[in-house]
């Protein structure tokens, strides 16, 4: 296995890949947003459970490479039960790690940092979060 | 008969090369081919002896210019049997042929109720500028389908192309099934019902031998960058009478013959056209990717690809879990495919680390992979300087992908065929 390789499937994103986390339709959402990328036709839908005070559960679904399905996997963990402004603030501080920040620790988010190097595929990897955003819009 | 394969790689300074630690196997030609250094030296040539506007100034240089972009043009001319160089227009690439045509001769022509039949195989830039034809004029936009055998239904055709038909819109090749329509037989049907035929040739006259006169279509298009030429110069041929009724697409410097304050004459063609300094380096060097494609022979050029082709297709085979999007006439030098369980956005990323580079996606073909019922698709597409030495590379690079990604003994869900939609 080349360390290429390695360096932009790294061991905790090939995991999410393989066993993705709440990779399902979620019965009784509150609100769902679709995203897609037009490079390559991928899209994604995110599901929520949410109120004003908290959002209580995420889901997705969708045609998906290794990247944008290890960054959802990954976002439907980060992002659930925090409040709907804890979850505008990990978007933003993803959005901007994805675009070069290293000023910010996003914990397991963190295994998507070497996609950076990838400028192409980095588009990927926010394609989730831009769902998520519009899934979030209702709440506030 | 010059050599081929192998052999050509010298002349191609950019393959000489090494990417991840391997020696670059460039299997993305029908996004761009790679240029050799006669071409590339075309360019610096002409920069550094030349350089000059064309038909303005009368001093050497500007003589010496124009010289040899009209001498370009000839080549072109001669290149795809038009027996005339003004018919050929220089253009940046075929989507802005495409959009010659459908700006300066459609869109006068078409009226409500009009018909402008497309093909399901078209690539983007030969149907969008359709679409945008129909939402201004009115005119209705069909498709004819491809055949369960990934060929266009010509009996389709048939029955599509009718009295309302105004324009036919069709790829030569198409740049994911590689599948060659039979232009001449749609060219008879269009004939009959008084329609203008618009063919984008970008996958066909960079790798097989074409010839205007005997597709007898009215316009055709393609690019110089597909064709061992460089970037930013393409062709329209139009037949010389229809250029002649059409109004100009874009107004300016050169495409006029007088002007005055309040209107302006324009220039003959192929000048009318051709708005503002043209790229004159990239259409000389263009020329010179002519002669170096013709010394191989265009022939040559297409028995080898397929020859690549059906070896590569061979091999996949081999492979688990690859599902072939394959014509059943031959794919002529293009192999499509997808990975079971892998996004071809993957395969790609992976084939790359091993130094293969290929393209992964729709390829700019939405409405086929529509069709083919998958999002995307992985595409190697062979040229000149490929040989069965890169088919071997591309296959044990698939076999990387395949155990990459089922190290673990693989996951039982497909991110492919789940669907949201």
């Amino acid at each position: 296995m080349s360390d290429r390789l390695n360096d932009i499937y790294p061991e905790t994103l090939r995991e999410h890949y393989e066993n993705p986390r709440n990779y399902r339709v979620l019965e009784g959402a509150t609100s769902e947003a679709l995203a897609m990328n037009p490079v390559c036709g991928d899209e994604v839908k995110v599901y929520l459970k949410a109120n004003k005070e908290k959002v209580s559960e995420v889901t997705f679904q969708g045609h998906l490479c290794a990247i944008s399905l290890a960054s959802a996997s990954l976002m439907s963990e980060a992002v659930r039960d925090r409040t709907p402004q804890e979850v505008a603030i990990t978007s933003r501080d993803f959005e901007a790690m994805m675009r070069g920040s290293d000023s910010i620790a996003l914990g397991d988010l963190d295994a998507l940092r070497s996609i950076r190097a990838y400028r192409v595929r980095i588009r990927c990897a926010l394609l989730p979060w831009e769902a998520l955003r519009k899934a979030c819009q209702v709440l506030v | 008969m010059a050599g081929i394969g192998k052999s050509l790689r010298p002349d191609f300074p950019i393959l000489d090369q090494k990417i991840g630690g391997n020696s670059l196997v460039y299997l993305d030609n029908a996004a761009t081919s790679q240029k050799p250094r006669v071409v590339i030296e075309s360019l610096a040539n002409f920069y550094s002896i030349a350089n000059s506007n064309v038909h303005r100034s009368v001093h050497t240089l500007a003589e010496r210019a124009t010289d040899l972009y009209e001498r370009a043009r000839e080549r072109v001319a001669d290149f795809i049997g038009a027996s005339d160089p003004s018919e050929i227009i220089f253009v940046r690439n075929t989507t802005e042929a495409i959009n010659v045509v459908a700006y300066a001769f459609a869109r006068p022509r078409l009226a409500p109720g009009d018909e402008i039949v497309v093909a399901i195989l078209n690539h983007h830039s030969n149907l969008v500028p359709w679409q945008q034809v129909a939402a201004q004029t009115g005119a209705k936009l069909r498709a004819i389908p491809l055949t369960r055998g990934l060929r266009l239904d010509m009996r389709a055709a048939a029955s599509i192309i009718g009295p309302g038909t105004k324009i036919v819109a069709i790829t030569h090749k198409s740049n994911v099934t590689g599948t060659i329509v039979d232009v001449a037989a749609l060219a008879h049907m269009a004939r009959q019902v008084g329609a203008a035929v618009v063919i984008d040739a970008a996958q066909s006259v960079p790798h097989l031998p074409v010839d205007v006169s005997q597709l007898d279509c009215d316009f055709l298009a393609f690019s110089g960058h597909k064709m061992a030429g460089p970037m930013g110069i393409g062709v329209l041929y139009g037949r010389r009478e229809l250029l002649e009724e059409m109004p100009p697409f874009m107004t300016g410097g050169e495409m006029v013959r007088e002007v005055e304050l309040e209107n302006a004459t324009w220039n003959d063609v192929p000048l009318k056209f051709e708005a503002g300094t043209p790229n004159v380096a990239g259409a000389v060097a263009l020329a010179t990717a002519i002669d170096y494609l013709s010394a191989i022979g265009m022939r040559s050029i297409a028995d080898h690809e397929k020859a690549l082709a059906a070896a590569a297709w061979d091999r996949l085979e081999e492979i688990d879990g690859i599902q072939c999007v394959k014509p059943t006439d031959g794919s002529n030098g293009i192999v499509s495919f997808c990975m079971t369980d892998v996004h071809p956005h993957d395969v790609a990323t992976i084939l790359d680390s091993e130094g293969v580079a290929v393209r992964a996606g729709h390829h700019c073909a939405q409405p086929l992979h529509k069709a083919l019922g998958v999002p995307a698709t992985v595409r190697a597409s062979f040229y000149l300087y490929n040989d069965h030495d890169d088919v071997e590379r591309l296959a044990s690079a698939l076999r990387a992908a395949r155990q990459f990604f089922h190290k673990r003994g693989g996951s039982s869900r497909n991110p492919v065929s789940d669907s949201t939609r």
